[in-house]
């Protein structure tokens, strides 16, 4: 009996931890960073965010990386060679996402911003 | 004996903790499908409160479906493929409207019908919800044969869990207290003004469960009294162009044309050749861009603000005005002109249940509603649905029968979406629909298949013009655009000449007639009733001086802050008109300074 309970649940965890691996692969070899990653919510509501990102494990070509607030059309903020960094505008909000893109348009790695509470 | 209590009590921990394991799983797959479906990093925010109280409702299934069906892995299986679909919708509804899966959806949900679910089917692969489906099948019938049975027979924790899993659900579902607490504002971090960022912050489970728990409070918007009468104290210009009068009543024809909008603000179009009539009426009659309170759908928006004058945003808490407004009357357009001896008639090509509208245009006062049922049998049909041909016809012959002056609010349906897979009549004429370069595979199908379909609405605009310029009685003939269509992915090749977004755009709308002087005019949705009413020569109520007021006041160079002492004015008269008490504020107004709402009205 306990067997059968060990099993079903080392399976359920096992195809978790598969589904993760696979979900986590393409984009763990790219690197994207925010600095800061995140800011206290009564500094904002904008913010001027320093972006880093590696993708030469994946890419020798030029990337692009979009920007977006959740829910709304990405729009392109970077295309150029897949190392580099830079700082943005004063638009960078609490939940701003940015997508690291290859050539081909496959995402590499992806970046939210996001708030801390002030009180 | 001993031994067959100790084995007897580890395969009870076995079982608690497999449950507690599945139940941490559970917790960390749902943060990462709703993470995915709003398109936000998988781990933002999952050291938040909102990580575990987003879970609670799905372990909660989990746990329910455990005690019912007696297995493990089929509870499991089903409650993720629930959580799945919820999540799916989630992604689809942001990709197609730009808005999250809400608490109102139960609304929908609750008035489900075959023309709803032929609607919805349109936006998912049929083959793929069959295949799901039968995997559940499959699923419960193997586990219920092949996996052992969780509880004992006749075990009371069984039963304990079912009731306590029970009791919990029911009061997410109605809102109890205790859920109101769990799910407090504070601890979720909801910003009132921005719902995507309370998802963000919480996950879309909370922010709908939130929702729940406050959906008793959405009618129930406090009226801000100072508000109100600064807005009635401002001075505003009053029309420069006096109110048409007409010794015979007009008949008035509204039409709202679906998704219509004229592609010429976009940045690749220069002109839109396929809509001659649009840009005719827009030279020789009242018109000019209006803001319509939704994008890429949801419809009934707009067309509350338009018969009603109720700007949605007084409501915040409302997103499907026909289904969470229940009450027997609602002020209108349509009754006030019954007022003026109008017989009132909507069409829609389209089952009466779709949003409600059966109910909700009783409430408007529609004296008749004609709906895809009363069509003829042979009516022509063009995409998806009835074409505006149809609809026109069926305009035509009710004019045709009516003695008395009509209004005839006439609802389209033909340039409905999704328009990758729009069938279209004519594909010979679709294909040579001239597009904005840069478009190609299904983007630019997608924006032919509109193209077609709205160059049929304008075609039909034109016809029902020169019918009603032919016949000998007064008319004015109103139409615009019910909100964007959902193209996303054209306006994120072509942008909009205004470099703004989707949402942050305007629909055409104009008022041609036999008696209408041209006048260019940008206004909101729940301004068309006052320029219906003054084009039609027709006195306007109360409520209708204070919306033009509102109107003219955009007209005039008033700073941001005076500009929102306007919106927040109106927004609380329409609270009071809704409650239906708002004649006896004006009143006390009136007595307490003579004249100073009809001096402000200038009508």
């Amino acid at each position: 009996m306990r067997d059968h309970w060990t099993r079903s649940l080392t399976f359920c965890v096992l195809v978790a931890a598969i589904l993760l691996a696979a979900g986590c692969s393409r984009a763990g070899n790219s690197m994207l960073q925010f600095s800061p990653e995140s800011f206290p919510e009564c500094k904002g509501p904008n913010i001027v965010v320093r972006v880093s990102w590696d993708a030469t494990r994946k890419s020798k070509k030029d990337i692009r990386i979009q920007v977006y607030k959740p829910g709304k059309t990405p729009i392109m903020w970077y295309m150029g060679p897949p190392k580099g960094q830079r700082d943005t505008g004063p638009w960078m909000a609490d939940g701003s996402t940015m997508r690291l893109l290859d050539a081909k348009g496959r995402l590499l790695a992806m970046r939210t911003l996001e708030t801390t509470p002030c009180n | 004996m001993l031994e067959k209590q100790s084995r007897a009590g580890k395969a009870v921990a076995g079982r608690l903790i497999a449950v507690v394991v599945l139940c941490l799983l559970l917790m960390v797959f749902t943060w990462i499908l709703d993470r995915a479906s709003i398109k936000v990093q998988l781990l933002a925010y999952a050291d938040s409160y909102g990580f575990f109280v987003n879970a609670i409702p799905v372990v909660l299934i989990f746990l329910l479906l455990l005690a019912l069906f007696n297995r493990l892995t089929l509870s499991l299986v089903v409650t993720c493929v629930l959580t799945l679909a919820l999540y799916v919708a989630n992604y689809m509804k942001l990709k197609y409207l730009e808005v999250p899966v809400s608490f109102s959806d139960v609304y929908v949900l609750e008035n489900l019908h075959a023309s709803t679910l032929d609607l919805l089917l349109n936006f998912a692969h049929a083959g793929y919800l069959i295949a799901a489906a039968a995997l559940i099948v499959v699923m419960a019938g193997g586990s219920l044969w092949l996996e052992r049975a969780f509880f004992g027979c006749r075990s009371l924790v069984r039963v304990l869990l079912a009731a306590s899993a029970l009791f919990c659900v029911i009061g997410l579902a109605t809102g109890a207290r205790w859920v109101g607490e769990v799910y407090a504002a504070n601890r979720l971090r909801v910003v009132a003004w921005a719902p995507m960022l309370t998802i963000v912050h919480s996950g879309v489970i909370s922010a709908i469960t939130f929702t729940s728990a406050e959906r008793t409070r959405v009618l129930d918007v406090p009226v801000d009294e100072a508000a109100m009468d600064k807005f009635m104290a401002m001075r505003i210009n009053p029309p420069a162009v006096p109110s048409a009068v007409s010794a015979e009543k007009p008949d008035i024809v509204m039409i709202q044309s679906e998704s219509f909008f004229d592609p010429a603000i976009l940045k690749a179009v220069d002109h839109a050749d396929e809509l001659p009539n649009l840009h005719r009426a827009l030279a020789s009659g009242i018109g000019g861009t209006l803001k319509a309170p939704t994008f890429g759908g949801n419809t009934l928006r707009t067309e509350f603000e338009v018969l009603t004058g109720i700007p949605m945003a007084a409501y915040p808490g409302i997103e499907f005005p026909y289904l969470q407004i229940t009450q027997e009357t609602i002020p209108s357009l349509i009754h006030l002109a019954h007022r003026y001896g109008y017989a009132t008639i909507a069409i829609h090509g389209n089952s009466g249940t779709f949003w409600n509208r059966n109910k909700a245009f009783k409430s408007i006062g529609f004296d008749k509603f004609i709906t895809a049922a009363q069509f003829p049998a042979d009516a022509p049909r063009d995409g998806w649905y009835l074409s505006d041909e149809a609809m026109t016809d069926e305009i035509i012959g009710q004019l045709d029968q009516l003695q008395t002056p009509a209004l005839i609010f006439a609802i389209s349906i033909e340039a409905h979406g999704p328009y990758e897979k729009v069938p279209v009549g004519d594909p010979v004429r679709r294909d040579a629909i001239p597009a904005p370069p840069g478009l190609s595979g299904e983007h630019l199908l997608a924006y032919r298949n509109y193209m077609y379909h709205i160059g049929n609405a304008d075609r039909q605009l034109g016809r029902l013009w020169n019918f009603l310029a032919a016949r000998q009685r007064p008319y004015i003939l109103v139409f615009y655009g019910d909100h964007l269509p959902p193209l996303q992915r054209v306006y994120s090749d072509t942008a909009f000449d205004n470099g703004r977004s989707g949402p942050e755009q305007s629909v055409p709308w104009f008022i041609v007639g036999s008696d209408v002087q041209p006048r260019r005019q940008h206004i909101d949705a729940w301004m068309m009733g006052s320029e219906v009413l003054r084009a039609a020569g027709l006195a306007q109520a109360p409520y209708y001086q204070l919306t033009a007021k509102a109107e003219r006041a955009q007209d005039q160079n008033l700073d941001a802050a005076q500009q929102e002492q306007v919106l927040q004015g109106i927004y609380s008269l329409s609270r009071l008109r809704l409650k239906g008490t708002l004649t006896n504020r004006l009143n006390q107004v009136e007595e307490q300074d003579k004249g100073s709402v009809a001096a402000a009205g200038g009508e």
